[in-house]
């Protein structure tokens, strides 16, 4: 009676298992629209989006998959990308997206219209990289190497992940209402007969609306800021060495928000780089001295206060605070931000920025016997 | 008095750890409405005061007559008005698991959005968990100690996976909204301390140093409870208040070396987590039911609930109220009312009688 029991157990056990399927609903991996890489715009009213996926129906070859790119559109993004499933017959899985590229009309319209999809969707993760590219972003996720298509991959490996170019800090920052949001700013050149990508600086965010981009030497002073070494160079003119070329190699920001009565708050900035020279305009066969160095190394200063003048006038006299004073000054003075801190988009621009610079220089590569 | 089944005091407070901790995971939106989870930071340090404050009845209870739990306490010296009572303590127990369940569904409706029915999901869970609970506090504990090791190697890892991506800024002043939410993080946090009825029944069961136990454990707890906030807040700043769950949001965001997107070994281990949370609130309420009824009974009415539980998952929708602000201060009143109240009456009139010689 008792083994008669058991059997009978064991049996509805086993008849129970038929419907432990999870993997039924998931289909095969030729049937997926594994997506790397969206690329959205604006055409007319409707959005356009290009997604880059990884195509299991026709490999390259064992190794690695090939790259499928399609242009769908629609009313909204939602429409757009069930679009995707339309027009190819597979089902778009968004788990693997590492990279979402916005064009500057669609950056300029707001972001929120459009974002939200990938703050709830639960395959969407907030570390996905944001990025806004000059012109459309379909023609950058579509851009060749020689004949290959550039991948997702490769785009999302441009933009470091110290900078903060994601989907996470960029709504934390529309949410939190205290700095604006920043993302990363890429574009083509034409080079040879073939597109690169390239990274040109960072576009700033009022709210959630493309206000204006940083290039240049403004980018390279925001990535000091930011901490982001190898961004690109500068050129500093030295009495003796003519132009020197000169990167940063790691760096340190200071900030000091100061109250004073009746007046704005006086933000202290201390910036802490260490800089490499590595190429010498002239009399470079003669080797640097300490003094040399040191003489160098307040050139780079004095070029560091002009670059930092120009950034914090470009963005605070726009009222962003895309470098995070607002931040700061909550966290020291929370009870001065609370008083204004409604009207703190106002007061950027009153406030006064004092930034003073100290960098330690090493000529890099090999110095002259 | 019949023979108890004997667990150890650790493999009973690795059984609560787990317990508690299934909250963490689901701490969010869901649970705590707009209140800052940042704030809550605050509120962990003053509930494990006030959990070792409302343990003080049921741990007084305990050592008047180490062999007897509050229900053995209840039908002994109160009688038939003593069995009315343990109704109210099934009830609970009861309550809790319908609470589980409803934040489970949650979750996995929000978070995971699988292909297959999530009531069906919500069965098998209970259909495992009755076994549980079937088989009783030995199995369930023998069961909780691996899924503890599996749960601690979690919290490590998270721990290290997510404290390179800490940004300091993140870190608001605290109270910088003001005190409501430390009150309102309070309220929920001892609203959620179901572990504390639950020792009211279990603490008889554990053979070993239970005032030890009981120490490690409340500190383990919030001590933990804190780090995730920290971790959460400090690696998502205000984006944390735009998800529904973000600690699970935050073990996706984490990454050691070549291992990322760890969520899906997170959620495993939380499943499990669940299903000790339920076969103990199952084996709870079966115990009540003993205590009234007789063992015979008890059995039939684990599967009796666990039906019962699996048919209103069907209804979802109608769950709203279990995650409520009513709920949590339903919740936070009834716990203290049987972890507070009944163990202090049942003090008073076993030392009253103490007194006048019916008992040693």
């Amino acid at each position: 009676m008792k083994f008669k029991l058991h059997g009978l157990t064991l049996f509805f056990c086993a008849l129970f298992l038929i419907f432990l399927c999870g993997c039924s609903g998931g289909g095969e991996l030729h049937e997926k629209f594994i997506i790397q890489g969206i690329a959205v715009d604006k055409d007319g009213g409707k959005y356009k989006l290009t997604a880059q996926a990884y195509d299991f129906q026709t490999p390259k070859d064992e190794k690695e998959p090939s790259i499928r790119v399609v242009e769908v559109s629609g009313a909204t993004l939602l429409e757009a990308l069930e679009n995707i499933k339309k027009k190819t017959s597979l089902n778009p899985v968004y788990s693997q997206n590492m990279i979402i590229l916005m064009g500057e009309d669609v950056a300029k319209s707001g972001v929120n219209n459009f974002i939200d999809f990938f703050i709830r969707h639960c395959e969407t993760r907030p570390k996905v990289k944001l990025c806004v590219c000059s012109g459309t972003a379909s023609e950058v996720i579509k851009s060749k190497d020689g004949d290959k298509p550039v991948k997702a991959q490769n785009i999302h490996d441009l933009i470091p992940d110290e900078l903060g170019s994601d989907v996470m800090h960029f709504v934390g920052d529309v949410y939190g209402k205290i700095s604006d949001p920043y993302v990363a700013w890429l574009g083509l050149s034409e080079n040879n007969n073939s597109e690169e990508i390239v990274f040109k600086g960072v576009g700033l965010f009022r709210d959630d609306i493309l206000y204006d981009c940083l290039e240049n030497e403004d980018a390279f002073g925001f990535m000091i800021f930011k901490g982001i070494s190898g961004f690109s160079s500068c050129v500093v003119k030295n009495e003796r060495f003519g132009e020197v070329t000169c990167s940063a190699t790691r760096s340190a920001v200071c900030v000091t928000p100061e109250i004073t009565e009746n007046s704005y708050p006086v933000f202290k900035i201390n910036i802490s780089a260490d800089m490499s020279a590595f190429a010498f305009d002239s009399d470079y066969e003669s080797g640097a001295s300490e003094n040399d160095i040191t003489g160098l190394e307040r050139d780079i200063e004095d070029k560091l206060g002009t670059i930092y003048g120009h950034l914090l006038g470009k963005i605070t006299s726009a009222n962003i605070d895309a470098l995070g004073f607002g931040k700061v000054l909550r966290n020291s003075h929370p009870e001065y931000f609370k008083k204004i801190s409604n009207d703190w988009e106002n007061i950027i621009s009153k406030c006064r920025y004092e930034v003073t610079q100290e960098v330690t220089l090493s000529i890099t590569g090999k110095e002259p016997i | 008095m019949e023979k108890r089944p004997a667990i150890s005091v650790s493999q009973l407070f690795c059984l609560l750890f787990i317990s508690r901790m299934v909250v963490s995971m689901t701490y969010g939106n869901i649970l705590i409405g707009d209140s800052e989870i940042w704030d809550h930071l605050l509120s962990a340090p003053i509930c494990a005061i006030l959990t070792f404050v409302i343990l003080i009845p049921i741990y007084g209870l305990f050592v008047l007559d180490k062999k007897m739990n509050v229900l053995d306490n209840l039908r002994e010296l109160c009688g038939k008005t003593g069995l009315c009572v343990v109704l109210v303590y099934i009830f609970y127990f009861l309550l809790i698991s319908f609470h589980t369940v409803s934040v489970f569904e949650k979750f996995i409706f929000n978070a995971i959005n699988p292909p297959i029915s999530v009531p069906f999901l919500t069965v098998l869970l209970l259909f495992s968990s009755c076994y549980g609970a079937y088989k009783g506090i030995e199995a369930i504990s023998r069961t909780s100690g691996l899924i503890f090791v599996f749960t601690v190697f979690a919290m490590i890892f998270f721990l290290v996976s997510l404290v390179s991506s800490i940004e300091p800024i993140n870190y608001k002043p605290l109270m910088f909204e003001g005190t409501e939410s430390v009150f309102e993080g309070i309220k929920l946090l001892i609203s959620q301390s179901s572990c504390i009825p639950a020792m009211a029944v279990l603490l008889p069961m554990a053979k070993g140093d239970h005032k030890k136990g009981i120490v490690i454990w409340n500190a383990g707890v919030y001590l933990v409870f804190a780090a995730l906030i920290m971790l959460v807040a400090g690696t998502m700043g205000d984006f944390a208040e735009t998800q529904l769950f973000p600690v699970y949001t935050a073990a996706g965001i984490g990454k050691f070396g070549s291992f990322k997107h760890l969520d899906s070994v997170y959620l495993g281990i939380w499943i499990s987590g669940i299903f000790i949370k339920l076969s103990l609130f199952l084996m709870l309420t079966g115990e009540g039911i003993k205590k009234i009824w007789g063992e015979q009974v008890r059995k039939k009415s684990i599967i009796v609930f666990g039906f019962l539980i699996s048919a209103t998952s069907f209804f979802s929708d109608k769950l709203e109220l279990l995650s409520s602000t009513f709920m949590t201060n339903f919740l936070m009143w009834f716990l203290i009312l049987i972890s507070v109240v009944i163990p202090l009456i049942l003090v008073f009139i076993r030392l009253q009688k103490r007194k006048r010689g019916v008992y040693g």
